[in-house]
């Protein structure tokens, strides 16, 4: 058996090459890497080190213009629209820095529209999203519009909507960025709360040392390669 | 192993989302209140004026044909075979009788025996070339609408009576009661004259028409042209839309060996063209106007898409299809389409509805025509099939102007769509 067929998540020279008219900028160099399902890892580095850009590869809003990236052992470098729309709609979920919610909806209503993409039925939904608000603390503000909730409140729902779809993988794109430290960090926790009781693998940005000691493994890049890759311990 | 679409579950798009995509795009056209309202206010003008326009074009030329036909043509002529217009032999229908037994098969009730020929009217030292009409002045009155242009003495028509237009009295100096002589060539080709009496007068408004004609009982004119029991023609009164129907029916029971069926389309054929090219017309405004419509809506709905690239990316983050996003921005588009044929259809109704009962009083903007004999005040007639082609327009427009704006949206990158602010 391969490598990439045992890991969950596995790039093999996996290169982002951006052209402009004047100039080309490689996003990601090279990189290869191996994840396993459950790992809680962060993905650290300074500003353009290609953080967002490998996040966004793995989650197949963008394309390698080299490398491989497999799945659970799948292919999904080279995904049509439609394909990698519904790749995401079952394996991944977002949480992005700006919360990235739909403003004319509810928190109850942003949370239930990944199980509707779904087709999941009305009575199943009702009681998962409820239960999904419930666990991240939003029981109460369910039918509040997402314009009268606080950041951290919109990051929970977005949190909530990350996970609402039982994926295999969430991607966090800098989920505390927006937030002030205490927010933050309870977001942090909450994701990773939700990583150990349900074994959902969590690969998130940050350049927040208290928010980046969360994680077990960190993955420090630098002009998009990885420069470092190892286990954290926490000291008590 | 590559992973392919045919593995993946979930690709079509469920009544539940559609609801959502809804329920989405209905509170953002309410989110941008006022941008809605000017577009939707914008489209719904448009909606309102195909509308009142259409209503108007059909009032126009339903008086077009009630005047151009009430005037002397009927909707349906019955001539001898052979007949040509503006010939000056008299050509006599075969058996009178066999044609009346036709119209009542037919259905037809309201129809009118003449007998036509070219005259000279002769007062004093005045003369002028005339169109002379022997009729059933209870029949006539059935098909034509010359006893309601009467506007001095009266429509009776005794032996030796005339009608002639006041215009025509006036150029030859006469008035009521006053005797003039009419010069006829008779059925035998012999020349014939004989004094009658002016016992009405007529205006119907068009100089044209009035200047020609000359009634006379049908009797006299018998008499007066040698041509006892004939009669050359015979009108027909019946709605214009049956004209073809009925011509049909009466060809059954006529021969085209001996007789003529002539339905107002033919008789009149540039009334028909008139019309045709009304509608032609029309039909180019609606192009340009829902051109226009077409243009303001897909500049709304790009605006939209502009101003919402990080939602459309989220959305596509979260594994809506490129056909799901568009399905959302269309939904928002046939909305506001349909706000605008709501507000448009009831607007317009309710103008139509003044429109039919009042009208337009064209009297100053139009000269004395053919078209406007019985009146002109122009009325709107809306008809079941005018509301629905307006709405179907609106329809098909909102949503074709929407499919460039959805078609975007559907092809945006959603990693810079994301990092759109």
């Amino acid at each position: 058996m391969s490598d990439a067929t045992k890991s969950q998540i596995t790039l093999r020279g996996v290169t982002r090459v951006y052209r402009t008219n004047s100039h080309q900028v490689q996003a990601v160099a090279g990189v290869d890497l191996t994840m396993h399902q459950g790992e809680f890892v962060c993905l650290a580095g300074p500003s353009g080190s290609g953080k967002s850009t490998l996040l966004h590869l793995i989650g197949t809003l963008d394309q390698p213009s080299s490398g491989t990236i497999h799945f659970g052992g799948r292919d999904i470098s080279g995904l049509s629209r439609s394909a990698s729309a519904l790749f995401r709609r079952t394996a991944v979920g977002f949480v992005f820095q700006t919360f990235n919610l739909i403003p004319v909806l509810t928190a109850f209503e942003n949370v239930e529209y990944v199980l509707l993409l779904q087709g999941i039925g009305a009575a199943e939904r009702n009681k998962r999203v409820t239960m999904m608000l419930d666990a991240v603390g939003l029981a109460e503000l369910a039918q509040r519009r997402i314009t009268d909730l606080s950041g951290g409140q919109q990051q929970r729902v977005a949190v909530a909507r990350a996970l609402i779809g039982n994926p295999s993988l969430v991607l966090a794109d800098e989920p505390t960025g927006n937030l002030d430290s205490a927010t933050g960090e309870s977001i942090i926790a909450l994701l990773r709360r939700l990583n150990e009781e349900r074994g959902t693998t969590v690969l998130y940005s940050s350049h927040d040392p208290r928010i980046i000691a969360w994680a077990d493994r960190l993955i420090l890049l630098q002009d998009g390669k990885i420069f470092e890759d190892h286990r954290q311990t926490k000291v008590e | 192993m590559r992973m392919t679409d045919d593995i993946l579950p979930g690709r079509t798009l469920s009544p539940a989302l559609l609801g959502a995509h809804l329920q989405i795009a209905l509170r953002n056209i309410l989110r941008h209140r006022r941008r809605s309202l000017l577009t939707v206010a914008a489209v719904a003008f448009s909606v309102f004026c195909l509308i009142v326009f259409q209503a108007l074009m059909g009032g126009l030329h339903q008086k077009m044909m009630e005047s151009a036909l009430s005037l002397d043509t009927g909707v349906i002529q019955v001539h001898a075979a052979g007949f040509a217009r503006n010939q000056t032999r008299l050509l006599p229908l075969p058996t009178p009788k066999a044609i009346t037994i036709a119209f009542k098969a037919a259905g037809i009730t309201n129809f009118a025996p003449r007998l036509k020929a070219p005259a000279l009217i002769i007062a004093g030292r005045h003369s002028s070339s005339v169109y002379l009409s022997g009729i059933d002045p209870a029949q006539e009155a059935s098909v034509t609408l010359i006893r309601q242009k009467i506007v001095r003495g009266t429509y009776q028509l005794a032996p030796g009576q005339v009608l002639i237009s006041k215009g025509l009295a006036d150029a030859l100096d006469l008035n009521i009661n006053d005797s003039m002589t009419l010069m006829v060539q008779s059925f035998f080709g012999q020349t014939r004259t004989d004094r009658f009496t002016v016992t009405g007068l007529f205006a119907t408004g068009l100089d044209s028409f009035d200047q020609s004609r000359v009634y006379l009982s049908l009797a006299t004119a018998q008499t007066l042209l040698d041509a006892e029991d004939s009669i050359s023609e015979v009108a027909a009164a019946c709605p214009p839309a049956q004209a073809a129907k009925l011509a049909g029916h009466l060809q059954q029971y006529l021969p085209t060996a001996a007789y003529q069926v002539m339905t107002w389309q033919e008789l009149v054929p540039d009334l028909a063209q008139l019309m045709e090219l009304n509608d032609a017309t029309f039909r180019l405004l609606i192009i340009i106007l829902f051109a226009i419509v077409a243009m303001g809506i897909a500049n709304t709905m790009t605006t939209v898409i502009f101003e919402r690239f990080r939602e459309f990316g989220t959305l596509t983050a979260l594994g809506a299809t490129p056909g799901g996003i568009v399905s959302l921005v269309m939904t928002e588009s046939l909305l506001l389409g349909l706000f605008a044929a709501l507000a448009g259809s009831l607007t317009g109704f309710g103008a139509c509805v003044y429109l039919a009962r009042y009208g337009i009083d064209l009297t100053h903007f139009t000269s004395a025509n053919q078209y406007f004999v019985v009146g002109s005040v122009l009325k709107a007639v809306l008809t079941p099939g005018d509301l629905i082609l307006a709405n179907t327009i609106t329809l098909a427009t909102a949503a074709t102007a929407g499919l460039y704006p959805a078609w975007k949206a559907s092809r945006l990158n959603p990693v810079k769509a994301l990092s759109h602010v």
